[in-house]
Formats: structure tokens, sequence, C-alpha cells
């Protein structure tokens, strides 16, 4: 079955016991502030919502979020006990004197301490106006409406009941209480009329469908028409534990209610159904929420409880489950064989399951390597080698570590397509058994025959490759050495657990420093950085649905075949691996994968992978659509800044001299969260992306006043992309706005006009000068007796270049004065040692821009003058 | 490197200017402040034994920065006192003028700014 299939499919397997479910709990250890859990609602956004005696949480499957008086100051007290989802896309919150509407955030709280006198809060609803229903433990109901409390009445007077629930039906507030049902027609509101017997204690009211369905406490789950007529549903002797609290209505409109000892019935018309969590036996479910993919159960003790299907089978054997699994054959025959770390190998068929042990002559049980050769199967250990006749189920022959040839750790078992079955020793380099059974040792470098080995692959270009602890990569063509490889590999990395070939006949190595590919001769490293799931790789297998799986201590990893192939064509620092991660959270009994074992992993013939783990067996079955769900639950949540925390509901404003925000935001998913990463980028400062992982939390400081669009992008599951807008403005100081900066820009526009006009005259004394110079030679060549003329002229000349220096000079003293104290204000707020205030700043740059102006007119009227009295 | 640190203009408001910029950039925490060149002369004049460093303007009308240099110059003090011409003069002429005397550091044009300062920094108060 597919994972899309959707929750209660998965529900029908479980009732029957045949599926495997993966159970996370929530609880004071990890991020709940108590394990009992009073109320329980989904909002509109796709939080969960729990209410606890110690603070509400907001859960959203990765993150719970705890709102305390402590922590959030609007709150009035800690203790909450019900949630009412509200028409206003959010949550009631109900404590025993205060009202808090949850809307992502504690949004709103209303105090009624003053108001109710010797009595709490115990139950609400709303209208199709808007009006809140309010009831409390002592039988009094008032009407909350525009921030205004108007009580209503009191049940019965002196003898007033528990009000439990309450809902609008048909114009009618249904009143539960431990004294029986009342309807009070909203329009007339002053008296209640009771519709059932006063012996009934109901605990809780659900709309169903056309009905209402009635949890009456010692009595039994009913449905009430619209004529008040009660029909039992289920008889409280039939189920005599139930916790009609917990009575709930799927969304696929089933209803659910849990027991005082961790059972979970679908009650249906005819038939009862039970879903059995071990984890929870015992323990008390006081809340159900059933979604489509999920199971969120509420207990008295053990937190919150969310269950999914498992999309990584476990292999079930009662001997088995637990085992520290070593290495898994499946043989000619379709037989598992099994190894295991301390208890021999098993040989498992379709009905059967076959120990092989001490007493069925296996000297050692710490299975290492397995092999099947000539109808026989090899059995290498810790401690020498057996041969198993799979038919007489009998031990045929060992060799063991005191004979002539003494085998110790076998690490692999390998039958090469030569029909020699090849064999390796711990610290005692490679053998092979030849056709007749005799053992041979291959020529090889010295050095080698001392190493050991723990991998071998045969290639389809006829090598046959040996990967070692410390010495690399062997490889042998038709049974003789060729060459070893050396890897760029730290010490203690230099472990070689796997080698395989991709389509392209490109060869990679599983290591204990992560993956590595040899293409065209240079060896390329794919690690953690790259965002591979660890640094050892155990296994690589290929399955039919262009996917490569890879097992490591930390589970499983999925990468696309193009992944790899986008790695080949640009194998940068900077890659960054897009791939799923299968662990526990996805049912894996345990994460950790073995290694040091022959082979690795096992693919039987439907192409399931078989993975030994230290705890069992984990299955994966590869055509499955594995974890590609699609979830759009982004949030904006808050932001911070200064002391300020703000809900995020729209474009943001950061107030001006907020040197630092942080914007937080969450991203909900319950069965994948960890699948999901982002992304960020703000436009307006950077182009590229900047890769946050799983942090949900973005800090900028020091971002120059202005609008930004802040983009996040998350990335599920390596292929899914979404990006999420945010518009930013900050908020700018006065002397940062573009008011300023503009009459800046007009000052200096001011001031340019009046150099220019300014160089302008003395390029015209120039001009003169030269005009000047010719006219004297003319002159001069004339009438030499003009000399006297032109040493006038001369001298005037030089006049006006000093009255230009001096010109120069005076309108500089005022404007470099004006300049400074506007860099200066610019700064004010970077310097300390000021003595001075802004006002008064602002009121020299006015009295140097006025003396400025004194100078040029002054300048003006000189050269006015200049022009007519001279040359 | 020296004792003690003057600023010698008349302008008061490049004074305050002068003084902030020395003092943020912390080429020094405390310069000494004179808007009368007359009154910095006397100073000088009483403290010979200072190293001091001067930061002069040129354009005063008391005295000038050159004729501030020239006193300098005959109490023989050119050893001792170091000068940074600041002005607001931008001709030539006085920049190569300032080049005559071996005791002028550098010629700044006014307002003192932090890349000066920072160039200052490197090259004497590293």
């Amino acid at each position: 079955m597919s994972a899309s299939d959707g929750f209660f499919n998965f529900s029908q397997k479980l009732s029957s016991g045949k599926t495997d479910y993966v159970i996370q709990f929530w609880n004071n250890t990890n991020g709940l502030p108590h394990n009992t859990i009073y109320a329980m609602e989904k909002d509109e956004f796709g939080f969960v919502w729990l209410a606890t005696e110690e603070g509400l949480v907001r859960f959203d499957g990765m993150e719970t979020k705890v709102y305390t008086k402590e922590n959030t100051e609007a709150l009035k007290e800690n203790s909450y006990y019900r949630l009412f989802p509200s028409t206003r896309k959010g949550i009631w919150a109900a404590g025993d004197y205060s009202l808090v509407f949850l809307q992502k955030n504690v949004y709103q709280v209303f105090d009624f301490f003053d108001i109710f006198e010797n009595t709490s809060l115990a139950s609400l609803t709303e209208d199709n106006n808007g009006n809140l229903w309010i009831g409390t433990r002592h039988g009094s109901i008032y009407k909350f409406k525009n921030g205004k409390v108007e009580e209503t009445l009191t049940l019965n007077g002196e003898k007033s009941p528990l009000i439990n629930d309450m809902v609008i039906d048909q114009g009618n507030l249904l009143i539960a209480t431990n004294k029986g049902l009342y309807k009070l027609p909203l329009d007339q509101k002053d008296t209640a009329e009771r519709i059932t017997e006063d012996t009934f204690d109901i605990v809780r009211l659900k709309k169903y469908k056309d009905h209402i369905l009635v949890g009456v406490h010692g009595s039994g789950i009913y449905l009430m028409d619209a004529f008040f007529d009660l029909q039992l549903l289920l008889s409280d002797s039939e189920l005599p534990d139930l916790n009609y609290g917990s009575l709930s209505i799927s969304h696929e409109e089933r209803v659910l209610i849990g027991s005082n000892n961790g059972e979970i019935f679908e009650v249906g018309p005819e038939k009862v159904r039970e879903w059995k969590f071990k984890e929870i036996e015992d323990f008390n479910v006081r809340n159900i929420l059933a979604d489509e993919h999920h199971l969120f159960i509420g207990t008295v003790g053990l937190g919150l409880a969310v269950i999914h299907q498992a999309e990584i089978k476990q292999f079930k054997d009662h001997a088995l489950s637990t085992q520290n699994i070593r290495p898994i054959l499946i043989d000619s025959r379709g037989n598992k064989w099994i190894g295991t770390a301390s208890k021999g190998v098993f040989k498992v068929s379709e009905n059967s399951a076959i120990g092989f042990r001490k007493p069925e002559g296996l000297n050692n049980e710490n299975i290492v390597s397995l092999a099947e050769w000539k109808d026989e199967i090899y059995v290498g250990t810790r401690a020498g080698l057996h041969i198993i006749d799979p038919k007489a189920n009998v031990v045929k022959k060992k060799y063991l570590p005191k004979d002539d040839f003494p085998m110790e750790v076998v690490y692999t078992l390998h039958l090469s397509r030569d029909d020699k079955l090849w064999f390796t020793l711990a610290g005692r380099g490679i053998y092979y058994f030849d056709e007749k059974g005799n053992i041979q040792q291959p020529t090889m470098p010295e050095h080698l025959t001392t190493s050991s080995f723990i991998s071998i692959y045969e290639g389809e270009n006829g090598l046959l490759y040996f990967g070692a602890i410390d010495q690399g990569l062997v490889i042998f063509k038709d049974g003789i050495f060729q060459e070893q490889l050396q890897l760029p590999l730290l010490p203690g990395e230099q472990v070689v657990y796997t080698i395989t070939q991709d389509r392209d006949g490109d060869l990679w190595l599983g290591t204990q420093g992560g993956l590595l590919l040899l293409k065209d001769g240079v060896w390329q490293v794919l690690n953690r950085s790259h965002g591979l799931i660890a640094n050892g790789i155990f296994s690589i297998i290929r399955d039919n649905y262009k996917h490569v799986w890879i097992s490591s201590n930390f589970g499983l990893q999925r990468i696309p075949e193009s992944e790899l192939k986008r790695f080949k064509a640009n194998p940068s620092s900077d890659f960054y691996l897009n791939a799923t991660i299968f662990d526990e959270t996805q049912g894996m009994g345990n994460e950790e994968t073995n290694s040091y074992i022959f082979p690795n992993v096992a693919v039987d013939a439907e192409g399931q992978i078989w993975y030994p783990t230290i705890r069992g067996i984990s299955i994966v079955d590869p055509s499955k659509e594995f974890a590609n769900r699609s979830y759009e639950h982004f949030q904006w949540d808050i932001i911070r800044y200064g002391d300020a925390m703000l809900d995020i509901s729209g474009d943001i404003e950061v107030p001006a001299g907020n040197n630092w925000f942080i914007i937080n935001f969450s991203h909900i998913d319950y069965l994948n969260p960890d699948q999901t990463v982002f992304y960020y980028r703000l436009n307006g400062l950077k182009e590229d992306w900047v890769f946050v992982g799983q942090k949900r939390e973005l800090l900028f400081s020091n971002l120059k006043p202005g609008n930004y669009t802040l983009e996040v992008r998350s990335l599920s599951f390596g292929n899914q992309e979404k990006t999420h807008e945010l518009n930013i403005k900050v908020v700018p100081f006065f002397y940062q706005t573009w008011a300023f900066k503009i009459l800046l820009t007009f000052f200096f526009i001011f001031l340019g006009a009046f150099i220019y006009r300014f160089t302008l005259e003395k390029k015209l004394g120039k001009k003169l000068e030269y005009m000047v110079a010719i006219r004297s030679k003319e002159l001069s060549e004339a009438n030499k007796s003009l000399k006297n003329s032109l040493l006038e002229i001369e001298r005037k000349n030089q006049a006006l270049k000093e009255i230009n220096w001096q010109q120069s000079h005076m309108i500089r003293g005022p404007l470099t004065e004006a300049m400074g104290l506007t860099k200066l204000l610019i700064k004010f707020d970077n310097y300390s040692y000021i003595k001075k205030s802004k006002q008064e700043i602002y009121d020299r740059i006015s009295k140097a821009l006025e003396e400025l102006d004194e100078v040029v007119r002054e300048m003006n009227e000189k050269s006015e003058n200049l022009e007519k009295n001279d040359v | 490197m020296f004792d003690e640190v003057l600023v010698v203009d008349d302008n008061p408001s490049i004074l305050f200017l002068h003084e902030l910029m020395l003092v943020e950039e912390c080429i020094v925490e405390n310069p000494k402040l004179f808007s009368n060149p007359k009154k910095a002369l006397d100073y000088i004049r009483g403290h010979k034994q200072l190293k001091l460093l001067i930061f002069l303007d040129i354009n005063m009308p008391q005295m000038s920065g050159w004729e501030l240099l020239e006193a300098i110059h005959q109490m023989e003090l050119n050893e001792n006192i170091q000068v940074i011409m600041v002005s607001s003069s931008i001709s030539k002429a006085d920049k190569l003028k300032a080049k005559e005397y071996s005791n002028v550091l550098d010629y700044w044009e006014k307002p003192i700014a932090e890349s000066h300062c920072n160039l200052l920094k490197e090259r004497y108060f590293k």
C-alpha cells in the first residue's frame, strides 16, 4: 500500500495488527511542560494546541512552543483545561478564570476573575453572531459579547449542576451537565428546559452529521436527533472503562473514543473496532485527534503520542526481531540465511526457521560473512568457516583456527563468475577455493598478504575489487594481482565498506570518509558536508526506480541517480545533495545498520532491500512512493526586536533605531519534519540563497533602512520546493531619510553651481590674460612705448589671481565647516565624545550656510565691479 | 611619540569638529585647542621641552599659519614640533609652500576626515 492512502486505510490494518506504525512521544523530556494533556485541538493553520496545568503548548511536528504567564505577559494563569475551536481562525483556551484566544500565538486574553465568584470556567461555545456562551462549574451561564459579560441564568438555583459542555443547534443552546441535558432557546434566554433524566451525567456533546453525539458517563454514547430523541450507539456495559471526555470525531466523521487503559475504539453503527498501541497500554487516553495521516493521542502521564504509518517494515520473527543482525543471504531457493552477532545463523523459509548454533555444530556464533557455492552455504564467523548442507540442514565441514590452514575471522565470502569462492581473512589477505575445493592464495605484494579486506566487488569489466582497511583498493584480473589504489582519505577513514559501479562503469566506494567516486582516474569525495547522511557508508544499492540507497549508523538515505549524476558533472565543494533520509521516524526499529559484515545488505526476489541493524532487520520496498507528501503549512510566526515580540500577519515594519531583528517561521509537518531544509535570501541585499538547514529562525543586523523582501525557500525530500515571501520595511531615522538626503543634495548642487560660476570667472580671467598677452605682443611689436601699459595689465592680472585665491579661501571656510558638521550629524550616534546637541549642530550648519551665502553675494558684487571697471 | 597635540584654528566650530575627529579616531584623548595663534605661540614658548604635534590652519586674522611656522623655526624648535597644515585652501601654491618646511608632515584640506586620521595613525601612532 502506498503511503498516500491515508490514515484510515492504515487504521483498518492497525486494528488487524498487521501493519507497522511509528509512535513518537512528546513529553516533559522533549518539549512539553507537563505529561498530562487536558485538551487538544488543531487550528486552521495546522498547529496542534495542547492544554496542560503548566501552560499552553503549540506543536508543529518539530517544535513545541510553551506559553506560560512567566514567558507571556498577557496570560493570567498557567492551568488550562479545555480548548474550543473558534470560527475566527483560532482556538479558545479556557483556564479557571481567564479565556485566551490563540491565533498562531497568544492573541488576546480576557480576565473573568472579578466576574466569577467562587466558581470557574467549565465550557464555552460560539454562536453565529460571534457571541461566546460560557458555562461554569456551578451552573451559571454567561454571554460574552463585544468584550462585555452578561449573566444569563443559573440552572436549578441552589443545586446548580456542573456544566460539562455546550453546543448551539437549531437556535438552542444545549447544555450538558452532570445532572442531565438542558436546552435554552437563544431568543428567550430566561428559562432552560431539562430534556433528559437528571441522572444522566453528560460529559460531551459533539455535532455529528445531522445529529448530536452525547457521551454519558456510566451509560454510553448516544445519538440525539432533531427531536431530542436519544438512540444508544454504544453501551457503557459493553466497554466499561471509556473516557467520555475523549470522545472525538475524525476528519472522516468517524467516532473515536479512548479508554482509561490505553485503548482506542472506533465506534461504527454496527461494530466497534479497537486500535492497539502497546506503547500506551494502561495509560488514560484523554484526547484523540485524527487527521488524514496521523493519530494524536493526549494521555495522562505519557504526554502526547503521535502515530503514523511506518514506511519501513521491520522483519517480524519472535527470535530475530530483537537480535543484533549480521549478514543476510538469500539463497537460490529463496531461503533467507540470517546471521546474528551472538545466536548463530538462522535459515528462514516461508513456514519455518531453523537455527544453527553450537549444538548444531557451529563453533562460533558470531556470523561475519555468508555465501552460497555449489549448493552449499558457507558461513564465515569470528572463528572459522562452516559449510552447511541446506538440504539436510547439517554442518558438513569446518575450517577452524587450530587447523593446519588456520581460519579465524572470515571477513568476506564471494563467488566470482569463474566459479571460484573468494574469501578474505582478518590480517591475512586474500584466498580462494578453486573448482576442486582446494584453498589457493593468489600472488600479490608481500605487504597485502597481512592486510584485512572487508569488501569484494566483481565489476562488469571482469575485474575483482577488494576493499581493505588502511590499504585502499586492490584490483585482480583473471585471478592475478593488477594494482593497488590509494584513497584520498585521512587516517581513520581508510576503511572500504562497500564497492560498486554505476551505469557509466565508474567506481563508487562506501568508506569511513564518505562516498568516493573514481572518474577518469580522479577520486572525488562526497561526504557529510555535502548532505550525505553520514561519513561511514556501509552499503550502496541501486533500485529499479532510479534511486541509490545507502546505509549508515544513522539510518538509510535514498539518493536520486540524477543527483549523483549532477555530482559527477560538477563535484565542487559547495555541492549539496538533495536526498531523503529514512530512520526511526519512518519505522526503522534501529537506525544503526551493521558493518564489517559481508554482504552488507540483501535484496529479495520482490526487490525489497533487507538491512541488518543492531536490533532486527529493516525492510525497504523501493517501489513504494515514500514520503512524498507535500505539506504547505508554512507559517510566518513572530518578529522580535529590542524588547518587542510581535506576530507576523502581513508586511512588517521595523522601527528606526533597531540594529537587529529576528524572524521566526514554522513549517508544520507531523510526518517527516526532518526532511525539510530551508534557504533564505533578502531581496535588496543579496541575490544568493543562504542555506540554514532546519533552523526556523533568522537574525538580521545592521540592515540599512529601506524596503526588503525576505524569501524563505523550503526544500522537502530533496525535490519539493516552495518559496514564501515577506515584505520588510526598515524605517529610517530623520537623517537617514530620503527627504534629508535630497535636502543635502540640493545643498551641494547649490554649492556646485557657485563653484562652477566661480571657476568660470577664473577661466574668464585666463582668457583675458591670454587676449591681453596677444594684444600686448602686437602692441609691443607695434610700439615699444606701450610697454608700460603692458606691465600695468600684468599687474592687474596678478591682482585678479589674488582675488581668486582669496575668494576660494573665503568660500571654502564656511563650506568646509558645513561639510564637517554634516558628516558629524550623519555619524552622530556612533560618536561618544560629542559635547553638543544635534540642535546646536543644525544651528551651526545653518549659520555656516548663511555665511556662505554672504560670501557668494560679495563675490558676485566684486566680479560685477571687475567687469565694469577693469580691463 | 608626541607629548601633546595642539589644534590651532580661528573658527570655533572647526576647532570643535577637529577635536571630535581626533578624539573619536583615537589619535589623542585630550588635544589642546587654540582659536588664537598668538596664544598657541605663547604656549609653545612656555613648553619648549615638549614634543608637540600641531594641526595648524593657515588663514587666521591675528597671525597666519605660515607666520606661526616661521616663529617656531626661529625658536629652533623644528626638532620638537611637527606640524600638519589643515586649511580650507585648495591652492596648489599653499601645498607647495608647506613642503618647504621640514617639520610639516602633511597638508590636509579641511575638514579633517576619517581617512586622514587613519593615515596618520598608520604612520605615526602605531
